[in-house]
């Protein structure tokens, strides 16, 4: 496998070209805005929480293919899970792309070899720490001001 | 004629010996360097005089009578002389050593501009300036209630010259303006730019970070103000620039940082301070870097020569060109002439940031992102390019692995 294709798998490109989940949904409960001032990349991952459960996800998304991919990725991965599984997932999710966690199964996979190239493991990685910051932020209380998730900013 | 351009034509394949780091393989390939605008690469004589410094020569300067710090003290003083040629300047006192072209543009703003600044006053500057020419003119607005002006950008690039003219008025306190820009390669029209100024009275810096690798600066020819660049766009160390400044500009600054070397009397009374430049060099400088940044543009001057670099650069630009524009789909950010070889691209459907990975793993480097200039980013409607930036090292073979590169980016996306 070549530097590239294992970067870009057939599994990244297919979902960077037909995302899931991208778009507005009106009945979403939980919103975050996130940005990569680096490279000008943002997301906004929506949750539409019911109950203990993450019952639909969606985003949008400005930004390079690995980002929308991963986006993508995170919808097809956490949808339907109650939101404390989800967010195990996205913590072994989070590990594997810094190296410190096993491979995932899945379309998840499809990213372990961004361990190996860690200038673009935010670009990967920013759907899934926004989406993280939603679960907290519930769009009745949402004030114009809320923070934005930036890769700059290590929380 | 130099020692790489004995007959006036760059001798590229000798030159790149001089360059340790391009024997280095990226990823199992060649370096293909192409981000030469972020930073320039270091020759061997450069690194040589740094490490000769630290090797045999460690001392500090303009402090004690012995022999190794009269001996560092010549060398660091012997680069302020290199550098008062290297730009032309009529005295060795307009050559102050800063920290980069950030720093100088810095001091500027607080020492000669401030004081000098009210509310309503005008600065001007224009849209395609790097971040380091555009926020510290807004903290000085917002400290003091002037406006920033920017004058217009036209679609191909280039300054709104006419533009640029008709913002100069009575308001206009000063001028700040980028030579050549960094995320376009297009070169402003700096001649006519500082005539204007000149005729309204109004000082003008040159921010010359982008062009000072590219073309002979001769700032007695260009009657600027005030000029700044740094080392490491000149073949020379990082944490190291010069501001050049009229003597009568700088004699009257006071200084922005306070400390030892930048006084001539210290009591707890009173302090008298230094004249320039030592004025605005207090505390232990960066010796080293310094030495380096002298020997970087006696290696331009003595090895490669503007001449050749421009005869050379000219050609990289044509062939860059024209290999590009068959690349459908691909457009560059900033077309008019003149121009240095820098091609700021994007393609359609990919991110920069997904080129600049590509490009990578083939082992060629380029910057990717906004380049410090999200205003002109904004204006052309991109949140970012990729872009390949030439030096004289560079030949038509790095010009053939980037378009190489760039189609096996657009298979992999097709």
């Amino acid at each position: 496998m070549s530097m590239a294709s294992e970067m870009y798998q057939t599994v990244v490109l297919a979902h960077s070209q037909s995302p899931r989940g991208e778009g507005q949904n009106a009945e979403a409960t939980h919103q975050a805005d996130g940005y990569n001032p680096i490279c000008g990349d943002r997301v906004t991952m929506m949750a539409e929480v019911e109950g203990n459960g993450v019952k639909k996800i969606s985003f949008n998304a400005q930004s390079c293919a690995l980002c929308r991919a991963s986006a993508s990725v995170l919808v097809v991965t956490l949808e339907t899970m109650e939101i404390s599984l989800a967010k195990t997932k996205a913590k072994e999710f989070t590990d594997m792309i810094l190296g410190s966690g096993p491979e995932l199964g899945g379309d998840a996979g499809a990213f372990a070899a961004i361990k190996n190239y860690p200038a673009r493991a935010k670009c990967v990685l920013l759907p899934w720490r926004t989406f993280v910051s939603a679960l907290e932020q519930p769009l009745e209380g949402l004030s114009k001001n809320h923070a934005v998730v930036s890769t700059e900013l290590q929380q | 004629m130099t020692t790489f351009a004995p007959n006036g034509q760059l001798n590229v394949t000798e030159l790149k010996k001089v360059f340790p780091i391009l024997k280095r393989d990226i990823r199992g390939q060649r370096l293909v360097y192409l981000d030469s605008g972020a930073t320039a690469l270091k020759p061997q004589r450069v690194i040589n005089a740094i490490d000769q410094y630290y090797r045999e020569g460690t001392a500090n300067i303009h402090r004690a009578v012995h022999f190794l710090s009269e001996e560092a003290t010549g060398l660091y003083e012997g680069a302020r002389a290199t550098a008062k040629e290297f730009i032309n300047a009529s005295d060795d006192r307009e050559v102050v050593f800063t920290t980069g072209t950030t720093g100088g543009i810095n001091l500027v703003a607080r020492s000669f501009v401030r004081p000098m600044l009210k509310a309503g006053d005008e600065i001007l500057i224009t849209g395609m300036e790097h971040h380091a020419n555009i926020v510290p003119w807004q903290m000085l607005r917002d400290e003091t209630g002037c406006k920033l002006i920017v004058a217009p950008v036209n679609d191909d690039g280039s300054l709104d010259l006419q533009k640029f003219k008709s913002l100069i008025s009575e308001k206009t306190k000063f001028i700040s303006c980028i030579w050549t820009s960094n995320a376009t390669g297009v070169i402003n029209p700096v001649r006519e730019m500082i005539a204007a100024a000149r005729s309204a009275g109004v000082p003008i810096l040159i921010d010359a970070a982008q062009s000072v690798a590219h073309e002979k600066i001769d700032v007695q020819n260009l009657q600027c103000d005030f000029l700044v660049f740094s080392g490491h766009k000149l073949f020379g160390p990082t944490g190291v620039g010069i501001l050049y400044g009229k003597y009568e500009h700088l004699d009257r600054m006071p200084p922005m940082i306070g400390g030892g070397d930048m006084i001539k009397s210290v009591s707890f009374e009173k302090t008298v301070y230094a004249d320039p430049p030592a004025r605005f060099e207090a505390g232990t400088p960066d010796i080293a870097s310094v030495i380096g940044l002298g020997e970087a543009m006696r290696f331009v001057t003595e090895d490669v020569g503007f001449e050749a670099i421009q005869k050379h650069e000219q050609s990289l630009l044509a062939a860059g060109e024209k290999a590009l524009s068959e690349l459908s789909g691909l457009k560059v950010i900033g077309t008019v002439h003149p121009k240095v070889p820098i091609f700021s691209m994007v393609l359609d459907n990919i991110h920069p940031h997904d080129v600049g990975s590509i490009l990578d793993l083939s082992g060629v480097a380029v910057r990717t992102g906004h380049h410090c200039a999200q205003p002109l980013m904004a204006r052309f409607n991109v949140p970012a390019t990729a872009r390949a930036s030439f030096s004289i090292y560079n030949d038509v073979s790095d010009v053939e692995a980037l378009v190489k590169a760039l189609w096996k980016t657009r298979e992999l996306f097709a």
